[in-house]
């Protein structure tokens, strides 16, 4: 049976019979449903208590929350109370000098990952790192550098490319039921107006990272959208940007001028994908549909947009799998995003667990983080087309 | 050679290029032949089974063995699974169970003596599916392979096993199903899969993805009179809709439907087969929620209504329309229509034309408000427990999505908690506490704690402001005293962003004893 066979075996054979396949290699479908195989657990300790409280850690079978840490006294509270966890620490920068600690869950600001993710790999700890990887082109290589120098895993927690559609767009995609996939369109909305700005836009009067952030510097959720599914990689990007008239975008830290951004790019099989994260339109969530030349697939929308797919030869698809059976069974609920939040502990304990690296690895990341830097900086320049560096090893490399 | 080395063996040979090992299992990635490949089976026992995960399209997705195949299949999205011989002659199915493609299910054969039995369960092992009887058929030898013909398919844990996941038993779901079972006054037209979800079959649900079905009962017809239904469309359907059919081929008679926006339309009276006579605004109907239909043919007139799920509220009303003088008198049968997908129908019955019952008791409070449990009454700036049970009510009238959702609440002497009950569906199926006891709880009505603050207790005779704030896909709360100091405040805990727009609405509810609660309000 299927479970007898070696790791290294199966990748060999894999290899073999992949020939007809090769975009398959990297994301062979794994559906089966989980049972635990190991009595290994992960030490872990989680920095940030905000959306960092949204994960399940502590239900993990392979995985123990030993320290948790916040700058904020009450924030260490929710995550000392959330992951049951007595080993505060006032920092990351502490907590990181922990031995015990393995990896370190990290979801501080945004602007803070590159510094964040380089100290807990200096410091010799595995990474899983809130969206995105990072804010500049410098980071990014920063990030490359220490992940290449010291081999530890990272691990980006793209939410999109654990929503239920995109595990089926996936499985879709390697099932060949799009003919070829030639076209993916995708959205992020969330309207930073009224209340919803003066929750993320400000903290105790004061400004936080959120503050006129720009749009395409949270550029994961939607490129995951073609990335996780394809493999494919953004190779041109073209940006407009407009704002909305909110005072902020006159003084910021950002000096960001855009509450919108919509980015047109194209990929390294010369294919169009449609890019936009907007912070002031009527409209919420994060979804795309993806069109091939002999299926098409649609998320649902909060504008009432139907799940719907057309497939090759006539087949269809009008209500979302169950993919539950794949996680551990405490770990069985919708915590958020699309009930993401589970499928991704559960991936990067597992990677760790496997000693494998994570469906979302750095080169992964920053192939979904690197095209919204390039797509700010068009969408400054008026919308000019930019071309997109590549972060991935070499070919045949790691 | 181990199972595994002949899988892998065969797996390496060109001509099974679309053949492919993964770490768990193996995958059949297209609709090329060869559609089976060889595998050997660990374990012992009478029973074969193998998880299997249908791509959509596939035709047919399990297993050989000894010659039968037990495999899933049907057209694509109505589902499907039958067993067949070697020369391919059927010899069970169940054409009309579900399967969503990409979900794994468990098919399982057991073998006794000359017979052969077979069921489908859920990947649990444990929720049964669909199960024949004993069939005259036996396995001849032990061979056994993977079937993925027509489309991909996915495999894991092929086993053989000494016991049976589930005995033999007398209302399997199939055996629910209206066209397979006794209900001889029923009649369906058009490809569906209509089922009775219940033992006592008083739910009926149209289950496949099908463009339009009508299932009939003559029995429940008649000349005049009102009918009515419950009706809940499930998400991604067009609509859906309460028959009276004057033929079996449901081509005359009328029907209030539910349609046009998918999820969002209004009401509609059509004189069938497609003659729109009248339709209500758009955004009145909205997926898996439940609501009453009625038709009612009276004085030479044909006219309907929808209700809210409280049978009361008047959503939509008709006026009515002349029937023509070929109309009169016509005996028509009552029915059901789904259109582009699923939909559940209930409290329907012979006494069809008297009340439907109405799943809320009369409220104390008056019609705005539900009482769940209690004793309440009303104050003029709010309403009061004079209980000691826990009890909650909850006010139709302030409803809400994202929102500041405010009360003020007083405890009694003996009360344990009081709580603020924001963004609730009306049967506590989802929504959030801001609960004050002997600590500060953000909980959803789930039970699940989201946050929570020890060393701030009630006190009796005090008087507590409690809020809720649903900011899109994250909730908090805060808890301040009389004078408007924050007492707790929680930070936004994450939560499902099918929360995002989902509409709820107030509630209160007192733990151990009585309890004020005033000023409430969602802005
Ligand atoms: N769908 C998604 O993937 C999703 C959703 C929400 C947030 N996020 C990401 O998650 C991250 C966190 O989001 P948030 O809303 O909680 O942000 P936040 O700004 O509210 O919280 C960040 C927290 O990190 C703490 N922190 C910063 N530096 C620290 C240090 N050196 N040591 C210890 N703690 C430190 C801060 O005190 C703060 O509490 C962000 O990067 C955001 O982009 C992703």
């Amino acid at each position: 049976m299927a479970g007898e066979i070696s790791r290294r075996a199966l990748l060999k054979a894999g290899g073999l019979a992949l020939v007809a396949a090769p975009a398959a290699v990297r994301a062979l479908p794994t559906g089966e449903p989980f049972r635990q195989t190991s009595d290994r657990r992960i030490r872990i300790g989680v920095v940030g208590g905000g959306f960092g409280c949204s994960f399940h850690w502590h239900e993990h079978p392979n995985c123990q929350v030993i320290a948790v840490s916040d700058l904020i006294p009450e924030r260490r509270d929710r995550l000392v109370q959330t992951y049951g966890c007595n080993r505060p620490y006032e920092s990351l920068e502490k907590l990181i000098l922990d031995p015990e600690v393995e990896a370190v869950a990290v979801f501080t600001e945004a602007t803070n990952h590159a510094r964040h993710v380089i100290a807990c790999m200096n410091a010799g700890k595995h990474v899983i790192s809130a969206v995105p990887a990072c804010c500049s082109l410098e980071e990014a290589l920063q990030i490359r550098e220490v992940k290449e120098k010291t081999g530890l895993t990272y691990m980006m927690a793209e939410t999109s490319h654990y929503r239920w559609e995109t595990i089926t767009a996936r499985r879709l995609y390697l099932d060949g039921m799009f003919g070829e996939l030639a076209y993916c369109e995708a959205e992020y909305y969330h309207p930073m107006t009224g209340a919803e700005r003066e929750s993320l836009w400000f903290r105790d009067g004061k400004p936080t990272w959120r503050y006129a952030y720009p749009p395409m510097l949270y550029p994961t959720h939607t490129n995951s959208f073609l990335v996780s599914v394809t493999g494919e990689r953004i190779a041109r990007i073209s940006c407009i940007g407009w704002g909305n008239g909110d005072p902020a975008l006159k003084d910021n830290a950002y000096q960001n001028p855009f509450t919108s951004e919509v980015a047109m790019a194209v990929t390294d099989r010369g294919r169009g994908f449609r890019s936009n994260v907007c912070w002031s339109l009527h409209a919420h969530g994060e979804r795309a549909q993806w069109f091939g030349t002999e299926g098409a697939f649609y998320m649902d929308g909060s504008g009432g947009q139907p799940f719907r797919g057309i497939l090759k030869g006539g087949a269809a698809i009008g209500q979302l799998p169950d993919y539950w059976h794949m996680v551990p069974e405490k770990m069985r609920r919708d915590s958020g995003h699309g009930r993401s939040h589970p499928f991704l502990t559960h991936e990067f304990v597992m990677a760790l667990v496997e000693k494998r690296a994570p469906e979302v690895d750095l080169y992964e990341s920053l192939a979904m983080t690197v095209p919204g830097i390039v797509a700010h900086q068009s969408a400054l320049k008026g919308g000019e087309q930019l071309a997109v560096p590549s972060f991935d090893p070499p070919r045949g490399g790691a | 050679m181990t199972s595994a080395a002949l899988l892998l063996a065969v797996l390496a040979s060109p001509a099974y290029n679309d053949w492919f090992n993964t770490y768990f299992g193996v995958w059949h990635r297209s609709a090329k032949p060869p559609w089976e490949i060889a595998a050997r089976l660990n374990g012992a026992g009478p029973c074969v089974r193998c998880l299997v995960e249908p791509a959509p399209g596939a035709e047919a997705a399990g297993f050989a063995f000894g010659g039968l195949r037990l495999t899933l299949g049907g057209a694509p999205g109505q589902g499907g699974f039958a067993l067949h011989d070697a020369a391919g002659k059927l010899l069970w199915s169940d054409a009309f169970v579900d399967w969503t493609p990409y979900t794994p299910y468990v098919l399982e054969a057991v073998t006794e003596r000359a017979r052969t039995r077979v069921q489908m369960l859920a990947w649990d092992g444990t929720t049964l599916l669909s199960q024949s009887e004993w069939l005259a058929a036996k396995p001849d030898g032990d061979a056994f392979a993977l079937v993925a013909r027509g489309g991909p398919a996915r495999f894991y844990r092929w086993e053989r096993a000494a016991q049976p996941l589930s005995p033999l038993v007398a209302d399997a779901p199939n055996k629910l199903r209206l066209i397979q079972s006794a209900d001889s006054d029923w009649r369906v037209v058009g490809p569906a899969n209509w089922t009775w979800t219940t033992r006592d079959r008083n739910v009926l649900r149209q289950a496949a993805i099908v463009e339009r079905s009508t299932a009939l009962n003559r029995s429940l017809g008649g000349t005049g009179g009102t009918w009515r239904c419950r009706v809940k469309v499930a998400p991604g359907a067009g609509g859906a809709g309460l028959i009276l059919s004057g033929d079996d081929q449901v081509q005359s008679g009328f029907i209030a439907w539910l349609g046009g926006v998918h999820g969002a339309g209004g009401l509609m009276l059509y004189r069938l087969p497609l003659d729109a006579l009248w339709s209500a605004p758009q955004d009145q109907w909205h997926f898996d929620t439940e609501y009453q239909l009625e038709l009612t043919i009276a004085g030479g007139k044909v006219s309907c209504r929808q209700l809210a799920e409280d049978g009361a509220t008047v959503i939509a009303a008709s006026p009515a329309f002349d029937l023509k003088a070929e109309e009169r008198d016509t005996t028509r049968a009552l029915g059901f229509m789904t259109w582009l997908g699923r939909a559940e129908f209930r409290a329907f019955s012979e006494q069809t034309a008297a009340a439907a019952p109405t799943t809320l008791a009369a409220s104390p409070l008056g019609a705005d408000w539900t009482v769940l449990a209690g004793t309440w009454k009303p104050l003029p700036n709010g309403v009061e427990q004079t209980g000691t049970e826990t009890a909650t009510a909850l006010c139709g009238r302030l409803r809400g999505s994202q929102a500041v959702w405010r009360c003020d609440a007083t405890p009694g002497v003996g009360c344990r908690a009081v709580a603020l009950v924001f963004q609730a569906d009306p049967k506590l199926a989802a929504g959030f506490l801001c609960r004050l006891g002997t600590d500060v709880r953000l909980e959803g009505l789930d039970g699940r704690v989201l946050w929570r603050k020890d060393g701030v207790a009630l006190v009796a005779g005090k008087r507590y402001r409690l809020e809720g704030h649903v900011e899109t896909d994250r909730v908090r709360i805060r808890v301040l005293d009389e004078a408007g100091a924050p007492l707790a405040e929680s930070s936004a805990c994450f939560i499902s962003d099918t929360n995002n727009d989902r509409v709820g609405v107030l509630g209160v509810r007192s733990e151990g004893g009585p309890a004020r609660f005033e000023a409430l309000g969602v802005e």
